[in-house]
């Protein structure tokens, strides 16, 4: 039998607004980049909206919020290692 | 269906993500990747941070911008594509994900007309480590748009045929699961080759 | 057997393990040579028994695969081979080919056998794996042409299934990627470049494909799962294996002198290409434990169970080892190679093959499922044996390879390569032991087909359902 995901944590309201936050995170990081402020703890806060925002696409565009058990937790696992590798090498980098 | 359906509906946690669950498995190896592309960005910037600094500015962060808003909008679509397929509306699934691959083209013009740009300054892989990663990693973001053009681009034309319904509707979700990714790993790209430094 | 012209098959199958059997006891005869220089110089040389060993593998295995897809094809098409005729024509052609070749390398010096056969007009022989005179490479494209046409005509006809259409992708690149050995630029660089494209994207591409496609087949037949299930999992492998080894071709490129972007394009992909044979692996269980029946020939089953652990470790794990670009600077073609090249060929390609012809021999030979309870246990037998045998191969030989690459090229003052190769003789020796035991296992596997023969079938000629 297929399970078909139901839609009541994804309604067309909460779809618009994860967008929209989407949307205003990239602004921003595109007005900081732009701005040419240049310090470890701004790349840091950069790629921790982008982590924010790749969280969001997992949890409410991919509906993993609605998975329970390891398969909801795929990207969070995902990120989690990337995030380490990537922050390491930027941390270490500048010191 | 019916009783499984009616059990879903109060339900709200499953076992397994939407779609088929084969793609689920191509997306980890895929972000699997992906990660040790941007661990190996990372490390190399180590011991070239001057290097990457320098050339990272001769990019054109208004085209990234462009082409995030690009792919977050297409997932936007896709998301709205979804939602209308499980209420039956075949159509309406199809004019979203349409629309949806239609903001990914707009992501392969603008990147067409970046990798242009590098090209004509004569850039290539072997100019120094920046480009080299700069244009593989963003080439090789470029082949799954595409690739997730065309899954997309057959999942509209079923839906146009009529062929899913609200029961059965796995391949749009498949697709739509593939998509969200292709958009995901973008927006670490983005922060990580055009603004970190 | 459903079809008549299955039957075909069986005299490649018969080639394959005749030419199987040769490969062996040329590799039992290097592997003494390892240590005792000179043994039977100057009648077999060690490159004259390296070469013989490495072509009868090649030879054999595409035997076991043109067999594979003369069984298989018929019955996924649902219709009779287009022509068993051809099909039987190439096989000669290509068996009289093989041995003709075989034997100029072995009462011909390698020199003279290039002047006898022309290599002049278009010089295609000295490189490694791509010995065979020009006129053999004619033959072995003919042949395949030959082959391709009679698979494809008959998929065309009849049902098109994922099966078949992977198979014949995956025969259709090999062919196709064959051509490059007749690409021989004085470029010692572009040489090298394009040489890969034959040796890499054969065994890392397409017989990947092949192997894919073959495993699928022995699993529906003896599971009983659902086609569409274990054609999803195909396709996602083949995906997989395509991404990865494609572009992973690089992790060959790292010191011949291409560009430097290569030692991080190789690496990146190479490292992932253990993806698609532990999905492999993971496929293969999977659908053992959603099996619906329980197939009478448990030998075939182990064979394919078998290949998808093996494929991973050896192919897998054992390419991981060294294929990064900093490991590999120093472990570059020492024994760690070879111990990877071993593991890999044996799991992927010969235990495919053999899990094909466990399959496919009892049925040609007129069983109804499977072959008789006794001769399967001779045969599981020889898969232990071989298989554990194969094991201590690898483990001796990374052995060798980790000591060779510390003295010879990590350790504060490296020694020369023949001194290096005394001190690790004792893995070479502990290698030919289990050498022979793996002889010794394929002894009892040729032996398997001649017990029990006249013993009723094991199941009693029908399958159980689980």
């Amino acid at each position: 039998m297929k399970e078909s995901v139901s839609t009541n944590l994804l309604t067309s309201r909460s779809a618009l607004l994860v967008y929209l936050v989407l949307v205003t995170l990239t602004v921003l990081t595109w007005l900081i980049g732009m701005s040419g402020v240049e310090a470890l703890w701004v790349s840091l806060l950069v790629f921790a909206m982008a982590l924010f925002k790749v969280h969001l696409i997992g949890d409410y565009f991919m509906q993993l919020k609605q998975v329970r058990g390891i398969w909801g937790l795929v990207i969070v696992i995902w990120l989690s290692i990337t995030a380490i590798l990537v922050s390491a090498a930027y941390i270490f980098s500048a010191s | 269906m019916n009783t499984q359906a009616a059990i879903n509906g109060i339900q709200s946690h499953h076992k397994y993500p939407p779609g088929d669950l084969a793609i689920w498995i191509f997306i980890l190896a895929e972000l699997l990747v992906f990660a040790v592309f941007f661990a190996a960005y990372a490390f190399a910037r180590m011991n070239n941070v001057e290097l990457f600094n320098q050339y990272q500015l001769t990019l054109d962060r208004n085209s990234a911008l462009i082409n995030t808003v690009a792919l977050l909008t297409s997932s936007y679509f896709v998301v709205q594509g979804v939602m209308r397929i499980r209420e039956g509306d075949n159509r309406a699934c199809a004019a979203w994900i349409w629309a949806a691959v239609g903001m990914g083209m707009l992501f392969i013009v603008v990147k067409m007309a970046e990798f242009s740009h590098h090209f004509s300054q004569g850039v290539s892989l072997s100019t120094n480590s920046f480009y080299m990663f700069y244009l593989s990693l963003t080439f090789f973001h470029f082949m799954h748009v595409l690739m997730g053009m065309i899954i997309l681009a057959v999942v509209a034309w079923k839906a146009r045929q009529g062929l899913y319904s609200r029961d059965e509707h796995t391949g749009v979700e498949t697709g739509a699961s593939y998509w969200h990714m292709v958009d995901l790993v973008w927006l670490i790209l983005f922060p990580l080759v055009y603004v970190m430094r | 057997m459903n079809y008549q012209s299955q039957s075909v098959a069986k005299l490649y199958f018969i080639a394959a393990i005749g030419l199987f059997v040769g490969q062996i006891l040329f590799g039992v005869i290097l592997g003494l040579q390892y240590v005792i220089g000179d043994f039977l110089f100057p009648e077999i040389p060690f490159n004259v028994a390296r070469m013989v060993h490495t072509n009868l593998l090649i030879v054999w295995l595409l035997f076991g695969f043109m067999g594979a897809a003369y069984f298989l094809v018929p019955e996924e098409a649902e219709r009779e081979l287009h022509s068993p005729l051809l099909a039987k024509v190439m096989f000669w052609i290509f068996l009289v080919a093989g041995a003709l070749t075989i034997l100029g390398y072995l009462l011909v010096p390698y020199a003279g056998l290039a002047q006898m056969t022309g290599n002049d007009l278009l010089p295609t022989m000295g490189r490694e794996f791509l010995e065979q005179p020009t006129i053999t490479k004619i033959g072995i494209v003919i042949v395949a042409l030959a082959f391709l046409y009679n698979i494809g005509m008959t998929i065309l006809k009849g049902r098109k299934t994922a099966i078949s259409l992977v198979l014949l992708i995956g025969l259709l690149g090999l062919a196709l990627l064959f051509l490059f050995a007749f690409y021989n630029p004085d470029n010692l660089v572009k040489d090298k470049f394009y040489w890969w494209w034959v040796v890499h994207l054969w065994v890392e591409g397409v017989w990947e494909l092949i192997l894919g496609s073959i495993l699928a087949f022995v699993l529906i037949k003896t599971t009983g799962v659902d086609r569409e299930v274990i054609e999803k999992w195909l396709y996602v492998i083949i995906a997989m294996t395509l991404i990865t080894g494609i572009i992973g071709t690089g992790h060959h490129y790292y010191w011949i002198g291409t560009p430097e972007y290569w030692q991080w394009w190789g690496s990146i992909f190479s490292a992932m290409e253990p993806i698609p044979f532990f999905m492999m692996t993971v496929f293969a269980f999977n659908m053992v434990n959603r099996r619906r029946r329980n197939h009478p020939n448990k030998a075939a089953l182990l064979w394919a169970l078998g290949t998808a652990v093996m494929a991973f470790l050896g192919a897998g794990v054992w390419g991981f080892l060294h294929t990064l670009a900093p490991v590999n600077y120093y472990t570059h073609g020492s024994q760690i190679t070879a111990a990877h090249g071993h593991m890999a060929f044996y799991g992927a390609y010969v235990m495919i093959v053999l899990a094909m012809i466990s399959y496919a021999m009892p049925l040609m030979r007129g069983r109804k499922v499977a072959g008789s309870n006794r001769s399967q246990t001779v045969e599981m037998w020889s898969f232990w044996l071989m298989t554990v045998s194969m094991v201590f191969i690898t483990l001796f030989l990374t052995a060798a390879g980790v000591l060779q690459t510390y003295l010879q090229r990590y350790s504060d003052e490296p020694l020369p390569f023949m001194v290096v190769q005394d001190k690790i003789e004792i893995f070479y020796w502990l290698r030919e032991v289990a050498g022979v035991v793996f002889l010794i296992g394929l002894i009892l596997y040729v032996i398997s087909f001649f017990v029990g023969n006249s013993d009723p079938e094991a199941g009693g000629g029908v399958e159980e359902s689980a």
